[in-house]
C-alpha cells in the first residue's frame, strides 16, 4: 500500500490511524461508521432463499455479499454456533501478549442489523441435497435454494502419551479460542533455558506462513522478554512452505542462535510427560509443545455422509472455482479452507473466493450465466518482530483451459524484506479485512 | 455479467461493448486494443445515475476491498477520487519492482482495460 498516494485527505482516514493506536475495537467501529454509507439495493431481480453454514471469514463475507449485491429479494440466513468469532489472523501475536483475544473478537450484529442477514446461533448437522434441506443441532429443518457451506478445517488425531493432564497440555491453538490463551500461558511460564517446540504438519494447512510468522513471534518474545531460550520448527514439508527468503533469513540472522529449522520431520508421537516429540528424523526434546496436527475439511464436509469431500483422498471438497459449486451436488456451494482449489486456505483469499460465490449465485438466482473469468488474490502480512513485518501476496486468474485458478503477474511474490512500514500497512490491512468480512 | 439495466440504451451499448471487450482481455490476459474507444467518462453522464451495486466494475473491484474497505470506504480509501488518479497510479505501481511494494503486485495482475474498469468504480462511489 502506497501511503503517499492512498492517504487521502479525508479526516476518517487520519482518524483511524489515530485510533488503532488504541485498540482494534474502536477503529473498526470508526471504518463502520463509513461503511454505514452503504445501503442494500431493492429487488435485483434475484430471488430465493439462501443459506450459509459457518460464520468465519468465507461465509460471513458471502452473506455480507449476497445481501449488498442481491438485494432485498435474496434471504439470506447465516448459521454459526458461536455468537463470537476470535480472528486467527493476528492469534500468534496474542501468544505473547501483544494482542488479547478480546481484541480480535468480532460479531454478527451488522450482518443482521445493517445487511438485513438472519443470524441463527446454531450449528448444522444434517444436509439432504436432494430435498434441499439442512438440519439443526435442534433439530429443525431449513429449506433452501443456495446453499452456502464454510465450516473451515477439522484436524487429524496425533499419537499423544503419558497421563491425561499432561496430554491436554499439547495443544494447537490452530484455531482461535481457549487454546490459544493455554499456549499464551505455557509460553509466558518459559525461562531463557527452555525449548519451544512447533510442529508443521504437510501442506495442505491453513495460512501457509502461519506456523513460522508463531516461531517468529515467540522467538522475539523469548529474546526480548526472556533474555534467550530456543524455537525448534519441525517441519513434516521438505522446505518452507511461504516466503522462504524472508523467512530464510529470519532463522538466520534474525533470529540467529534462537530459531532452528528441520524440514523433513515428520511427527510420529508425543511422549507429553517426558515432553519428547518423535519424528521420522529423531527425538526432540522441549518445554513446550505445540503441534499442529494434519488438516481436512471441517466435519460437516467430511462426515456429510453425501460425498461432498471429494477431493484429495476424501479430505477436502472438490468446487468449480466459476461458482465454487461442489462437484458432487447442483446448488451447494463451498468456500473458504474447505474447498480444494489451486488457492491457499487462508482468510484473505477467503474473502475473495465469498465475493464470487456470492456473485455466482446472485446470477444464477436471476437465471444468468456467471461471471466467465474470476480474479481472487491473497495478502498475508506476517510479523517477524515486535515491530517489523514482510508480507506475500499472489492475485489468481480463472484459465479456462486448466479450469483452476492460476497466479498471473508477478505471481506468488513475497516482500523484500522485513520493515516497520510493512508493519504499519499490516495494521491497516488487518483493520480493512475484519471489516469488510464483519461490517 | 448480464445484470445491468440503464435508462438510456446508448448508455446500455456503451457499456455491452465495454463488457465485451473486459471478456475478451480477460480471456486473452493480452492487453488488446479495443474494437471500440472506451469511453468511460460517458458513463458518468449526468442523465442518469450508475447504481453502484449493479457496476460493471463491481466484481473486479471487490479484489481491492479487503485492503481498502468494502467499495472503498475504509482506511486507505479509493472511494470517490477521480478514476485518471486511479488509473495513473495503478500504471506507475505497474512498472515498479513487485517485491518492493505490495500494491506493485496488484497493479501488475490486471489489464489495462480492467484497471479502467477499477479505476471507474471507485469514482463513482
Ligand atoms: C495462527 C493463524 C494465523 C493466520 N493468519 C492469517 C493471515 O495472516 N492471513 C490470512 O489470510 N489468513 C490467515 N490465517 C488463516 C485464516 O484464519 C483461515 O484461512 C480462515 O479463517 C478460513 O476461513 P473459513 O471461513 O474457511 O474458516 P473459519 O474462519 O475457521 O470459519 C469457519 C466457521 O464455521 C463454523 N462451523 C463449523 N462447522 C459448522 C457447522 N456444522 N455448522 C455451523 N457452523 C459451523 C465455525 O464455528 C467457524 O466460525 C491464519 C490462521 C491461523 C491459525
Amino acid at each position: 500500500m502506497k501511503r503517499r498516494v492512498f492517504i487521502n485527505s479525508l479526516g476518517a482516514s487520519a482518524l483511524g490511524l489515530g485510533i488503532m493506536q488504541d485498540t482494534f475495537g474502536h477503529e473498526i467501529n470508526e471504518v463502520n461508521n463509513i461503511h454505514s454509507l452503504i445501503q442494500i439495493p431493492g429487488n435485483t431481480t434475484a430471488t430465493g432463499r439462501v443459506i450459509v453454514i459457518g460464520g468465519g471469514m468465507a461465509g460471513t463475507t458471502a452473506a455480507k455479499y449476497l445481501r449488498l449485491w442481491g438485494g432485498t429479494g435474496v434471504e439470506v440466513t447465516l448459521i454459526e454456533p458461536n455468537a463470537t468469532y476470535y480472528s486467527n489472523i493476528f492469534s500468534n501475536m496474542v501468544l505473547v501478549g501483544e494482542r488479547t483475544l478480546e481484541q480480535l473478537s468480532f460479531n454478527y450484529n451488522l450482518l443482521r442489523t445493517k445487511y438485513g442477514v438472519s443470524v441463527m446461533q446454531n450449528s448444522v448437522t444434517g444436509i439432504n441435497p436432494i430435498g434441499k434441506t439442512v438440519t439443526l443441532n435442534s433439530g429443525k429443518v431449513l429449506q433452501y435454494d443456495k446453499l452456502v457451506i464454510a465450516p473451515g478445517i477439522d484436524f487429524e488425531p496425533i499419537q499423544i502419551i503419558g497421563s491425561a493432564i499432561n496430554q491436554s497440555k499439547i495443544v494447537h491453538a490452530w484455531k482461535a479460542g481457549q487454546q490459544t490463551t493455554y499456549l499464551k500461558n505455557q509460553i509466558q511460564a518459559m525461562t531463557n533455558k527452555d525449548t519451544f517446540i512447533i510442529a508443521i504438519p504437510p501442506k495442505p494447512y491453513r495460512c501457509p506462513p502461519g506456523p513460522y510468522e508463531r516461531a517468529c513471534i515467540v522467538a522475539d518474545y523469548l529474546k526480548r522478554v526472556k533474555g534467550g531460550g530456543k524455537v525448534i520448527i519441525l517441519d513434516a514439508n521438505p522446505s518452507i512452505q511461504a516466503e522462504p527468503e524472508n523467512f530464510s533469513n529470519a532463522f538466520n540472522n534474525t533470529h540467529k542462535g534462537i530459531i532452528t529449522y528441520v524440514p523433513n520431520a515428520t511427527l510420529i508421537s508425543i511422549d507429553a510427560d517426558k515432553g519428547l516429540v518423535n519424528t521420522n528424523i529423531g527425538t526432540f526434546s522441549g518445554k513446550v509443545i505445540n503441534a499442529i496436527p494434519i488438516h481436512k475439511a471441517g466435519s460437516l464436509i467430511t462426515n456429510s455422509g453425501i460425498g461432498l469431500a471429494n477431493a484429495n483422498n476424501g479430505k477436502w471438497a472438490g468446487v468449480n472455482v466459476l461458482t465454487y459449486e461442489s462437484t458432487a451436488y447442483e446448488s451447494i456451494h463451498i468456500i473458504g479452507d474447505a474447498s480444494s482449489t489451486t488457492q491457499p486456505k487462508a482468510g484473505h483469499i477467503a474473502n475473495a473466493e465469498a465475493k464470487v460465490c456470492a456473485d455466482a449465485i446472485i446470477h444464477l438466482l436471476k437465471g444468468e450465466s456467471v461471471n466467465p473469468s474470476p480474479i481472487t488474490n491473497s495478502a498475508c502480512f506476517t510479523p517477524i518482530t515486535k515491530s517489523t513485518a514482510s508480507w506475500l501476496s499472489v492475485v489468481f486468474r480463472y484459465d479456462p483451459i486448466t479450469k483452476t485458478m492460476v497466479p498471473t503477474g508477478s505471481g506468488v511474490t513475497e516482500s523484500l524484506g522485513a520493515t516497520k512500514d510493512n508493519y504499519d500497512d499490516m495494521l491497516k490491512w488487518f483493520s480493512n479485512l475484519m471489516s469488510d468480512t464483519f461490517a | 455479467m448480464n445484470s445491468i439495466s440503464f435508462k438510456t440504451t446508448r448508455i446500455t451499448i456503451l457499456l455491452c461493448s465495454l463488457l465485451a471487450i473486459i471478456a475478451a482481455a480477460c480471456r486473452n490476459e493480452i492487453e488488446q486494443t479495443p474494437p471500440v474507444p472506451i469511453n468511460l467518462e460517458a458513463s458518468a453522464n449526468r442523465s442518469f445515475r450508475v447504481i453502484i451495486n449493479d457496476h460493471p466494475g463491481r466484481i473486479l473491484a471487490s479484489n481491492c476491498f479487503q485492503c481498502h474497505g468494502t467499495n472503498g470506504t475504509g482506511l486507505e480509501h479509493l472511494a470517490g477520487k477521480s478514476a485518471n488518479e486511479i488509473v495513473s497510479e495503478l500504471r506507475e505501481m505497474s512498472a515498479k519492482n513487485p517485491r518492493a511494494e505490495i500494491m506493485n503486485v496488484h497493479a501488475q495482475a490486471y489489464t489495462a482495460d480492467e484497471i479502467k474498469l477499477i479505476g471507474d468504480f471507485f469514482s463513482k462511489q
